[in-house]
């Protein structure tokens, strides 16, 4: 079924949407869900979360590009599950990406009125536009689907090698890029 | 800021890259294998346009399963001096190549102009008895142009595989789910012993991607070479794609419980394959992964 198809369904309040949604988009769902929480149960509690955080924002919401809608919620709600589970359990992969992560910004005084929620986000688009594509589609399966380095590089074809210098420079390019804009100093 | 504030920051990206990020992996991949064998894909396209701009007029100098071989060898041949990715089928959506066009050109004469539907999946008996479907035969180059050797069969041999899962189970293949073998195992080793014996062979391969859709492939080894044919058109993320490789090895890398199926060019002991790997992966194609008994 085509995703506007889909949204119509919310729109008429039919339960099918979420039957159509799960059917379409289920797996990457958990798949994100899965990345980030690290175990099954709790991927699963998120994607169920994430139909229903879908079902009461859609009216009035309608989304432009559906599948980044549902992922952007799937992602904060598995996000909140990894903080809440923090303290009992870790899962080293994604604390992983959230240290390299760290890097860019480690050990940087905060200029908190640069980055108010929003603001970042913009200045990250405007970094993303300025790399090339493949470098964009790297940092964003790594920092965004929160993808391992090993299923970058089977998905792009390349090195592991490769995939992690290149995010180690696009990492580097990215604290410039942040302190120029004032967001570190 | 920490790292988690970061991370929740690109959350807020925009949503075309998102979508770009999951979309347009087949096409990065698809960029680099145009960029390994720009000389290849150019001739190919050529011969392309030279069978589509006369195919009303002379089908049947296309659609002869030994001319359908040749033309794809002479493509191999060319590529030598790279030994990678060597031919691109088709696969750009914006190009044009359609199911019906692929068959077409490869020789499938069986299907109407218009028709879309893949042929019925059916398992061959006999198939699973040996190493190929029936015995190939040879040219004076060694490279087989029989009937199971014909490569618009392996064309619609991959497109009559099912798309739901209990179906695939069903079928012949050696079925590799996220690393963990589901079905034809006993396929898979039947076609390693043969290529160790040096027999002509063919197996079909079902992996998934991450959203769960079957990634169909068909190695055929002459007797020299190894032939990879990988059929992505069920993968509802990707464009209608298929690609195609050629390598000269086929290594297992057995370690750690697991084993991986590596295709080169490069010739390596069987011994220090998992040495030469972990030295320069670039060299090595990894296809299959899969966890051992």
């Amino acid at each position: 079924m085509e995703d506007s198809q889909i949204i119509d369904l919310y729109w008429q309040r039919s339960e099918n949407a979420i039957a159509e949604t799960a059917k379409k988009y289920g797996k990457l769902c958990r798949h994100i869900a899965m990345n980030i929480v690290g175990n099954f149960s709790d991927a699963e509690e998120c994607e169920n979360d994430t139909y229903v955080s879908t079902w009461n924002a859609i009216p009035p919401t309608r989304p432009n590009v559906f599948s980044a809608f549902l992922t952007k919620i799937v992602r904060n709600i598995a996000l909140n599950r990894y903080e809440y589970n923090k303290a009992q359990k870790r899962n080293h992969e994604f604390d992983l990406v959230l240290e390299e992560l760290e890097c860019c910004v480690a050990g940087k005084d905060t200029v908190e009125s640069a980055y108010e929620e929003g603001v970042l986000a913009t200045l990250l688009d405007e970094f993303l536009e300025q790399q090339s594509k493949e470098k964009r589609v790297m940092f964003v399966r790594r920092y965004w689907y929160s993808d391992s380095v090993k299923d970058i590089a089977k998905r792009l074809q390349i090195s592991e090698s490769k995939v992690k210098t290149t995010l180690f420079r696009t990492r580097n390019e990215l604290q410039d890029f942040l302190a120029k804009h004032g967001v570190i100093v | 800021m920490t790292g988690n504030d970061l991370f929740r920051e690109i959350g807020g990206i925009s949503e075309k890259y998102i979508a770009e990020a999951e979309a347009t992996k087949r096409s990065i991949i698809h960029n680099t294998v145009f960029r390994r064998s720009l000389a290849t894909a150019a001739c190919l396209m050529v011969c392309v346009g030279l069978y589509f701009t006369t195919r009303t007029g002379s089908k049947e100098a296309a659609t002869d399963s030994t001319g359908a071989a040749g033309h794809h060898n002479n493509n191999i041949k060319e590529d030598s001096s790279d030994n990678t990715v060597m031919n691109y089928v088709t696969g750009d959506t914006s190009g044009g190549f359609e199911l019906d066009d692929i068959l077409d050109f490869f020789g499938d004469n069986d299907r109407s102009e218009n028709s879309t539907e893949a042929p019925a999946y059916e398992a061959d008996s006999a198939y699973s008895e040996n190493c190929s479907p029936s015995e190939p035969e040879y040219s004076e180059e060694g490279v087989a142009v029989g009937e199971a050797f014909d490569y618009s069969n392996l064309v619609k041999r991959l497109l009559s595989y099912p798309n739901e899962y209990e179906a695939l189970l069903q079928t012949d293949a050696f079925i590799v789910e996220h690393g963990i073998v589901r079905s034809g195992m006993e396929r898979w080793d039947a076609f390693i012993d043969c290529v160790e014996r040096g027999v002509p062979a063919l197996v079909e391969v079902v992996q998934f991607t991450d959203e769960g859709d079957a990634i169909v492939a068909g190695i055929l080894y002459n007797g020299k070479e190894y032939y990879l044919l990988m059929d992505y058109s069920r993968d509802a993320w990707g464009n209608t794609d298929w690609l195609e490789y050629v390598y000269n090895n086929l290594y297992l890398d057995t370690r750690d419980g697991r084993t991986k199926v590596l295709l080169s060019v490069k010739n390596v002991e069987k011994d220090k394959i998992s040495e030469a790997f972990d030295k320069s992966p670039e060299d090595f194609f990894e296809w299959v992964e899969y966890v051992n008994d």
